[in-house]
């Protein structure tokens, strides 16, 4: 057994905006999509797996990333819309392997030959990637204990800032919380089974939320 | 905070005015520059005149310069702004020409205060050349542009990228509008102020006045196009719907509210079209508005049970907006910057006829219930979406990463 040490730094919580960027690459049917992908920046494909997070949309809850819902939308093609959804950015290694995996499901939906069709002039697929602006929530956070309050009042700028953005780097609360010694261990375990993939940005806070006073009522019961 | 800040953030929240006063820190004292072609009509002028006072506000020590001109310079822009939204048309070399020399004039007057700025934004083709002919300025520069520019005609796209180019970046209200430029094309959308007169809460009495003023029957359902005579606005197509409409609700009243910007020479011209159109149907109320109504049509907006904005090529469509924050049904050409706003059967209905707003006009008046939840859906879609001090929030960020990248 290994003993984690507590090398904790405080967590200076910040609330984030992200600035859209248009890139001017559009692609209006699949094979466009497939031969785009190939050498998008890979920015624009982590862009288009997250950045829906935090628009506020009435969209079909099903489709979690906007390949997915391009293709169900503008091509009308369910089949490949749920093929693309399945794909969760949090199972891949690394941007180049999520981008071998969109392009082996769009090949493969070529190769069926279902969808022939453009999406009409206006409704083409625009890869687009973002820029982030960080706030001050005035917030530092030296132990985890001091999260069970604040999470359930953060702005979902800074929701999906610690949870998502900021991946596994020491802005992550996930991370903090690892970090915080051994008697944390749990709570980062349990926080860890969060799939952000899978919830809006309110569910998510609404579940880590949940976590933290559920490892915190345990330990003082 | 300051009184103008408290109010704004009862209504946008204070998390939006913390994060303004962040951004705008270390802005404070120093010059930005807005300059566009028309200080009144169209939606350019509408924001300026808003979001100017309130950079102001945060300290940022803002002006707003016009540039001006004669009739063949305002029949190039017009031209070129067609042309942007994809007319096929080929401006003759004399107009390029008065559209340059009116530049380099206005350049001679701007020159001291744009190469002393820190900040510029650019609005728009009509000025664009400014920036070529400021060569020791010392700021950033970026070009915004609100028009549909998703299919330019190639000729007059060539002409303008030549100027636009050396920007340190462009910003366009939607990524189906942005080119194969050299520099950064960031994606902020327009925006409304809650607190002008066009969109502030008014008194009930202020609204029933409308019907007297226009001889209106406030009884009758009434529906509403507001926009300056355009044939992008398609305001014969509007009446087209009414027409079908009436077929099935006689009592249906329209409205058309437009008025003239100072950059667009060809209002008459198509208002003759909509009178010729409309014929002699006493329902159909063709209203020419001065370009400071807007308590007017703040009224007439929230007096009409159906807002449309039936456009074919549409920037972004801020009346729309309007309606939308004033809780109102809207129906809208299904293009451009309206496909951002009305998100179909959630925040109001986008269209591709006269038939398609014909039956979803049916279907609202005869559904008083989905009017109501879609005209709440709209007003909070905007709140979070669409009010300035997001808009400002973005164009400050755009500044603060560029200045951080220079």
């Amino acid at each position: 057994m290994t003993i984690k040490h507590n090398n904790i730094q405080p967590l200076e919580i910040k609330d984030c905006e992200i600035l859209h960027i248009a890139t001017g690459v559009r692609s209006q049917n699949l094979r466009e999509l497939r031969d785009v992908l190939k050498t998008i920046h890979p920015d624009c494909i982590h862009y288009h797996f997250w950045a829906k997070k935090l628009r506020a949309e009435f969209e079909e809850a099903e489709f979690n990333n906007d390949f997915a819902t391009w293709a169900f939308k503008n091509l009308h093609d369910n089949k490949l819309a749920e093929r693309l959804s399945l794909i969760n950015p949090r199972m891949f290694r690394d941007v180049e392997e999520l981008r071998s995996k969109l392009i082996e499901v769009v090949t493969l939906s070529i190769e069926e030959g279902q969808t022939a069709q453009n999406s009409r002039e206006g409704e083409k697929f625009q890869f687009t990637r973002s820029d982030t602006v960080l706030f001050d929530t005035g917030h530092i956070i030296s132990n985890p204990g001091q999260l069970k309050e604040i999470i359930p009042n953060l702005p979902l700028g800074a929701v999906y800032y610690h949870f998502i953005e900021s991946n596994s780097g020491p802005s992550n609360i996930i991370s903090f919380v690892e970090n915080a010694g051994d008697e944390y261990s749990d709570l980062a375990f349990r926080l860890s089974k969060l799939d952000p993939y899978f919830f809006t940005l309110p569910e998510l806070q609404s579940r880590a939320s949940q976590v933290f006073i559920d490892f915190f009522q345990g330990e003082n019961g | 905070m300051s009184e103008l800040l408290e109010t704004y953030a009862m209504v946008a929240g204070k998390e939006a005015i913390n994060k303004l006063q962040q951004l705008s820190a270390p802005m404070k004292g120093k010059k930005f520059v807005h300059v566009n072609s028309t200080r009144v009509g169209g939606g350019v002028a509408e924001i300026l005149m808003k979001m100017v006072p309130l950079m102001n506000e945060l300290g940022i020590d803002t002006s707003w310069e016009v540039i001006t001109g004669k009739d063949k310079f305002y029949q190039c822009t017009k031209s070129m702004h067609n042309a942007l939204q994809g007319d096929p048309i080929d401006i003759p070399d004399n107009l390029y020409r008065a559209y340059e020399e009116t530049n380099a004039e206005n350049a001679e007057q701007l020159r001291p205060i744009l190469e002393a700025a820190d900040y510029v934004i650019i609005h728009d083709p009509q000025p664009a050349p400014l920036l070529k002919l400021c060569p020791e300025r010392k700021g950033i520069w970026v070009w915004r542009c609100h028009i549909d520019a998703s299919n330019p005609h190639p000729s007059v796209w060539n002409f303008l990228s030549q100027y636009v180019k050396d920007y340190d970046a462009s910003y366009f209200s939607l990524a189906d509008f942005s080119q194969q430029l050299p520099h950064t094309q960031y994606l902020i959308p327009p925006s409304i102020d809650p607190l002008s007169e066009k969109n502030m809460d008014i008194s009930e009495q202020e609204v029933y006045s409308i019907y007297d003023e226009f001889n209106l029957d406030p009884v009758r359902p009434i529906m509403l196009q507001v926009s300056r005579y355009d044939r992008f606005k398609d305001p014969i197509g509007v009446i087209q719907a009414y027409k079908l409409v009436k077929q099935s609700i006689p009592e249906i009243q329209l409205v058309l509210a437009g008025g003239g910007a100072t950059d667009d020479p060809e209002g008459e011209e198509v208002l003759r079209e909509v009178k010729l159109a409309a014929g002699d149907d006493a329902d159909i109320h063709i209203l020419l508005l001065p370009a400071d109504a807007h308590k007017t049509i703040n009224a007439l907006q929230r007096a009409s049970d159906i807002i449309l904005q039936k456009s074919l090529k549409e920037g972004f469509g801020l009346t729309v907006t309007e309606a939308m924050w004033k809780g109102k049904p809207v129906i809208g050409g299904n293009t451009g910057g309206i496909r951002l706003q009305l998100v179909n059967d959630h925040t109001g209905f986008l269209v591709d006829t006269p038939e398609g707003a014909a039956l979803r006009i049916q279907y609202l008046l005869q559904n008083p219930g989905r009017m109501k939840e879609i005209g709440h859906n709209a007003k909070e879609y905007v709140r979070k979406n669409f009010l300035n001090t997001r808009h400002l929030r973005e164009i400050l960020s755009l500044f603060t990463i560029l200045e951080s990248r220079s």
